[in-house]
């Protein structure tokens, strides 16, 4: 392991996931490959039966009586509402590195990768979410061969496509130099990264030529993560047809929400690495405390945007949307909305703000809760905003929607290949930049 | 060039189903999809009176594709399965349609239904077929609707399933752009409405009013 090379007590630090195993860890990922095999089990019994195992319906299916047992529903479900989910973790990847690539914010270059490669994780997950959710995923490439423009799903797929694209080339760029160190440093895996590499030399030009790339790369990923979220809303935002998603608001909405929960899942990743592998020193109380300074904005356009939209669809409202807004807040799901509200988001936001009123009060374990109970209650905020228009149609009585253990097995499944993913990264390349320690 | 027109005369219908049944035998629908349903004004159950008794009517609302001129299910397929044909019909392509479902998010009539498992006949055809030949035959996980009986268009019959076997004669169905036509004639004598026209999707299925009614109202909560 040492064959010549002296790493410095940080390096070591560093990549000591790269070079030591615990049994904990084959634990941990055999775990995860027993729940992502389920997972393939419940994806091959949808293909096989078609998606009558899922708990969607379609918006008529005529008196009860006559449908053997097909009742009323809603078209679509959690998976599209997982897909809004990982494109929303998906955006504070980038946003975050970007920003402190622009921004020059060298404090939080030590999460700047930890959130890049949640980009790259979260967003195959979005697209798979989507093949989930398609009736025949073998037509998929009708897509590219018949195409329409005109159609937000497109702008969804092109948008999503290029971000991608976008994400993996800052990716590697960023990588590139460490992986050359790499080679260096682990010989056992010396071919690996030698090839990985390509040829990186790493003079002084070299490097310079990848931070101009990189700089106008985060420049052109801004906006793009920008209009990824944005025309993700407008699938929902530009159909006149259902109460309660025709909104101007909805593109900003979308965006803001996105980046609370991009940003909580950037910050628990960030505590739980520094819990993991004691990196107290790397990712200081500083670094957290400027994560939560701007989770805790952002929180606050989220929540101030929310309530506007449930404002305008309570106050006055057509009759059709005050009929989507009573379901929610009186009817049927009153049961998940009004926890959502309390525990999802009142909750963090207390959390979160307390710091401000009272000094020196800063908890990373408290707000790490917090970080989570946002996104969980994220998930469930585009939950409420996909169903519950469905389940009111205009012109037809109102519908059931109970999502099936397939499908619930289907969704967590896109989780648990995240985290394998995820684990797989770590486990092959620095998941802080190395450059880091000499900064 | 054609314009094909649906005129619905709710004031005839007595909700009887028979348009629903011959369109499902026409164009082999499966089991739990029904191309044509039946509403009735006043509730969520079958033949509910709307009004407080004494005060009470009867009236029905049957709902199919209304072929929309500004169609929002055709303006949002992902890959053109929709389109409008030249004749006014909005025709979905059943080979092409990859099953994301939009059109029945988009559609603001809540028409389109889908194939959430390979289609189950009753009576079974396995064996035979019995609705019309010339109907494809759908996949399980596309979606599917009302032609207008394209095929019976198709081959000069301007008599779609449900006009045919309508025992009220509550239907009919024409060209609008002949003025000789049936339609042309009714729309130009009655007062007519068409669902939900405040959206611009301006439906090619117009309807007469029921007696003794106010305008058909979107079926309420209870």
């Amino acid at each position: 392991m040492k064959k010549g090379y002296d790493m410095s007590a940080e390096e070591e630090s560093i990549l000591q996931p790269l070079l030591k195993t615990g049994k904990g860890f084959y634990v941990f990922v055999g775990v995860l490959l027993i729940l992502t095999g389920w997972f393939l089990y419940c994806w091959y019994t949808q293909l096989s039966q078609g998606l009558i195992v899922t708990g969607m319906r379609s918006v008529y299916n005529a008196p009860n009586y006559m449908t053997y047992g097909v009742a009323e529903g809603s078209p679509w479900g959690i998976y599209v509402t997982t897909f809004i989910f990982w494109i929303g973790i998906s955006h504070a990847g980038i946003a975050i590195s970007a920003s402190v690539r622009l921004m020059n914010l060298k404090k939080y270059k030590v999460v700047a990768r930890m959130a890049e490669v949640l980009t790259l994780v979260a967003l195959p997950m979005a697209a798979l979410s989507i093949v989930f959710d398609v009736g025949r995923p073998d037509r998929l490439f009708n897509l590219l061969e018949f195409g329409r423009f005109q159609a937000p799903m497109l702008w969804d797929l092109s948008a999503i496509t290029t971000y991608f694209m976008g994400t993996i080339i800052y990716l590697y760029l960023s990588l590139r130099g460490d992986i050359d160190q790499l080679a260096l440093r682990i010989p056992r895996r010396e071919w690996f990264y030698k090839r990985l590499a390509m040829h990186y030399e790493g003079t002084e030009t070299e490097k310079e030529r990848h931070k101009q790339t990189l700089w106008w790369l985060a420049v052109a990923i801004v906006p793009i993560m920008v209009t990824v979220h944005s025309v993700v809303s407008f699938v929902f935002g530009l159909m006149i047809a259902r109460a309660g998603w025709y909104s101007t608001i909805f593109a900003i909405y979308f965006v803001v929400g996105a980046i609370v929960s991009g940003v909580a899942a950037v910050y628990s990743l960030a505590w739980i690495f520094r819990w993991l592998y004691k990196w107290q020193s790397l990712i200081t109380d500083e670094v957290l405390k400027g994560i939560t300074w701007a989770l805790r904005n952002v929180l606050i356009i989220y929540l101030y945007l929310w309530i506007a939209e449930e404002l305008t669809m309570n106050y006055m409202g057509s009759s059709a949307e005050l009929r989507v807004s009573d379901f929610l807040f009186s009817g049927r799901y009153a049961p998940i909305f009004w926890p959502m509200v309390i525990i999802g988001f009142a909750v963090p936001a207390i959390i979160l703000l307390k710091p401000v009123f009272i000094k020196k009060i800063f908890n990373p374990k408290l707000t790490f809760i917090a970080s989570i109970i946002l996104n969980v209650a994220l998930w469930v905020a585009r939950f409420t905003i996909v169903v519950p228009s469905l389940l009111n149609p205009p012109l037809y009585p109102t519908g059931i929607y109970i999502p099936t253990i397939t499908e619930v097995s289907i969704i967590t499944g896109t989780f648990w290949m995240a985290v394998l993913l995820y684990v797989a990264f770590v486990k092959l390349f620095p998941i802080i930049e190395l450059d880091v320690v000499e900064a | 060039m054609t314009k094909l027109t649906m005129i619905i005369d709710l004031s005839r219908c007595i909700g009887c189903w028979t348009c629903a049944v011959g369109c499902k035998a026409e164009n082999d629908e499966p089991i739990g999809i029904w191309w044509n349903r039946i509403l009735t004004n006043g509730g969520n159950e079958m033949d509910t009176p709307s009004g407080t008794y004494p005060d009470i009517s009867m009236s029905y609302m049957p709902i199919n594709c209304q072929h929309c001129d500004n169609a929002p299910c055709v303006k949002v397929c992902p890959v053109g399965a929709l389109r409008k044909r030249e004749d006014g019909i909005v025709f979905l392509d059943w080979d092409r349609c990859i099953g994301c479902r939009y059109c029945l998010i988009a559609c603001p009539y809540g028409i389109p239904a889908f194939n959430w498992r390979p289609p189950v006949q009753s009576p079974d055809n396995s064996q035979f077929r019995i609705g019309n030949p010339l109907v494809p035959v759908r996949p399980v996980g596309v979606a599917e609707k009302c032609t207008f009986c394209f095929q019976r268009v198709d081959a000069g019959n301007l008599t779609p399933a449900c006009i045919e076997v309508c025992p009220a004669g509550a239907r009919f169905f024409g060209d609008l752009d002949d003025p000789t036509s049936e339609v042309s004639q009714i729309l130009q004598t009655k007062p007519t409405m068409r669902l939900r026209e405040e959206l611009g999707t301006e439906p090619s299925v117009y309807y007469v009013p029921p007696r003794n009614a106010t305008r058909p109202q979107e079926v309420s909560q209870d």
